[in-house]
């Protein structure tokens, strides 16, 4: 009975495993292809010459290959710009965040006060508008002011994604950190600011940061508003480029490239930080917390 | 831990160090955030109605009061009930896939094994890949020459269909897709909804002869139910909103076969540049959506 029951939840283990590697395994092995083994049909499972050729034209360098010596990729230059533009975006987006988000995750978590729900129905009410038709009206704002195609209109709107989601996340977190250290301090003379600075944020560091990188993989991975704000202009983020190859034909090795430097990144941050990422839990924001009058 | 404070201890915690008292404190804590959230739901909320009463088409700087004009084009148009049946379509198979693959890869996560930490980042990491990326990755591997499907037929020694997306199956490839990204976070919240269970009352059920789906039904889905909630209200609303798979992996197509609203919104919008029938629609999208949120809320909120 209990051996049968291990055999299921090894062979399901087993599966599970398979049906989230096999996607990513399938592009990732096309990136390490020459273009004629990409097409060869059927698909080749393993590359019969493996090969770092493709990753050096996507990031500028000249490469050797079967058919000859060649020149960086005409996508590399964009892919290099994206790159960059991706992590101005994100890092200020991380900051600004974090720094509108704690003190409304504490407050929420922590107090008890009128129009609470409401404020919080706000903030999740904000989660439901659909992304395609909150750009609508960015994009007649921003053409207007001279935001569009711009990096600081990007990164507004990336907030318009995050603090919502961080928000609801770090209610719950604030509310299951212990009080009682929170309370000794307030009775040894702290005042409520240098509580939350001295006593609660040292106490929430390790939950902060993996907040700090959730918010960074949410802007690094965000697509709408980056396609139709910054599409073929200077500002430009990673996640631009790779559909601008997808819709006009390019080679597969380099898509293929392109799409494994965009989820690279997060997957090795998932695979660093999966215990604070899954520690992480949306808490009932209404029944929990409220606890200073 | 989170227990009340008693009437001294709430004195003295609420006796004012400077003047303030606790309620104006949190209200100080959260004025960021609600001008910011004004900010970000007022005004695209009241652009895009006022977008939404003009007739508007960027291309040639069209820009016509119209009233209602809008949504009764939209209305008219003969196929807005078959995009209103795709979205409703691709969220139902959404919810269903991802709740489905979410509560069995929570249930193995949750029993001990060897390897179990192994399978618990893998099974992660699809969500780490973008939703983009995701549609992208699977454009490929639909593609009939150089998929996966024709890879998998040609071990098994079979044919494989010349065309994997069709116009029948286009919703289908696009929520499974969507669900491979999605159902690992629905799997660690059902996860840690689990990890409440209390183990004493498990192991009595079984000394008292439960068997495994009388267990699962009479103990671990009442611990479950405030996750599932939970997860259900993401998902739906997330699977509600989604475009960019759809935007990269059919493009609405075969035809009009995976065009759902959202991606109608899109076209409308930023390909026919049409906006004021495209903010029409997000207005009519958002009413379905909205209404589901508060049928969800209410289940939320109810009392245990």
């Amino acid at each position: 009975m209990i051996d049968k029951k291990k055999i299921v939840v090894c062979v399901a283990a087993v599966a599970f495993v398979l049906w989230s590697l096999i996607p990513i395994y399938f592009i990732g092995r096309m990136s390490f292809m020459f273009e004629s083994e990409i097409s060869a049909s059927p698909m080749h499972w393993i590359p019969l010459q493996p090969t770092l050729s493709n990753y050096m034209r996507m990031l500028g360098f000249p490469a050797d290959t079967p058919y000859g010596h060649m020149l960086p990729s005409g996508y590399s230059p964009p892919t290099l710009q994206g790159i960059l533009n991706s992590i101005i975006v994100a890092v200020p987006v991380t900051g600004l965040t974090l720094l509108i988000a704690i003190p409304t995750g504490y407050a929420f978590g922590r107090y008890r006060f009128r129009g609470k729900n409401s404020s919080l129905m706000t903030i999740l009410f904000s989660r439901t508008l659909p992304p395609v038709s909150i750009i609508i009206p960015y994009f007649f704002l921003f053409s207007q002011i001279a935001l569009k195609g711009t990096i600081p209109g990007l990164i507004v709107l990336h907030l318009s994604i995050t603090i919502p989601i961080i928000v609801w996340i770090l209610i719950g977190f604030f509310a299951t950190l212990p009080l009682d250290i929170e309370k000794a301090g307030r009775v040894d003379g702290c005042t409520r600011t240098s509580a939350i600075r001295r006593v609660v944020i040292p106490m929430a560091a390790p939950g902060l940061s993996a907040v700090a990188i959730l918010t960074f993989l949410i802007s690094w991975n965000e697509f709408l508003f980056a396609w139709i704000l910054t599409n073929g202009t200077p500002a430009q983020t990673l996640p631009v480029v790779l559909p601008q190859m997808v819709f006009f034909l390019v080679y597969l090795s380099e898509l293929s490239t392109v799409a494994m430097l965009s989820i690279i990144p997060p997957i090795i941050v998932g695979i660093l930080f999966e215990r604070y990422i899954t520690r992480l839990r949306i808490v009932d924001p209404i029944t929990v917390g409220g606890e200073f009058a | 831990m989170n227990r009340c404070l008693t009437d001294g201890e709430a004195k003295r915690m609420t006796a004012p160090k400077r003047g303030l008292t606790n309620e104006q404190f949190a209200w100080l804590l959260i004025i960021p955030l609600l001008i910011f959230a004004v900010g970000i739901v007022a005004y695209p909320l009241g652009y895009s109605f006022w977008l939404s009463l003009n007739k508007i088409n960027f291309a040639i700087g069209m820009f016509e009061f119209d009233w209602f004009g809008q949504y009764a084009t939209f209305l008219k148009d003969p196929n807005a009930a078959y995009y209103t049946l795709t979205s409703l379509r691709f969220t139902a198979e959404s919810v269903v896939l991802c709740m489905g693959l979410g509560l069995a890869m929570a249930l193995v996560l949750n029993e001990a094994f060897p390897g179990r930490r192994l399978v618990r980042v893998t099974t992660l990491l699809p969500w780490a890949v973008s939703e983009f990326a995701t549609a992208v990755i699977w454009r490929y591997m639909y593609n009939p020459d150089l998929g996966i499907i024709t890879g998998m037929a040609s071990i098994l020694g079979l044919q494989a269909p010349g065309q994997i997306i069709t116009s029948d199956n286009a919703v289908e490839c696009l929520s499974i897709a969507y669900s491979w990204h999605f159902s690992p976070l629905i799997a660690f919240f059902l996860l840690s909804g689990l990890q409440t269970v209390p183990e004493e009352l498990y192991r009595a059920a079984k000394i008292d002869g439960a068997g495994a789906l009388r267990r699962f039904w009479s103990i671990i889905l009442p611990h479950l139910r405030y996750a599932i909630l939970v997860s259900l209200v993401l998902i739906t609303l997330e699977a509600a909103r989604a475009v960019d798979i759809i935007l990269i992996l059919t493009a609405g197509g075969p035809g009009i076969a995976s065009e759902t609203l959202t991606y109608h919104i899109f076209r409308e919008s930023f390909i026919n540049l049409n906006m004021g029938i495209g903010s029409a629609v997000s207005y009519i999208l958002l009413i379905i959506i909205v209404a589901i949120a508060i049928v969800y809320f209410l289940l939320l909120t109810r009392k245990k």
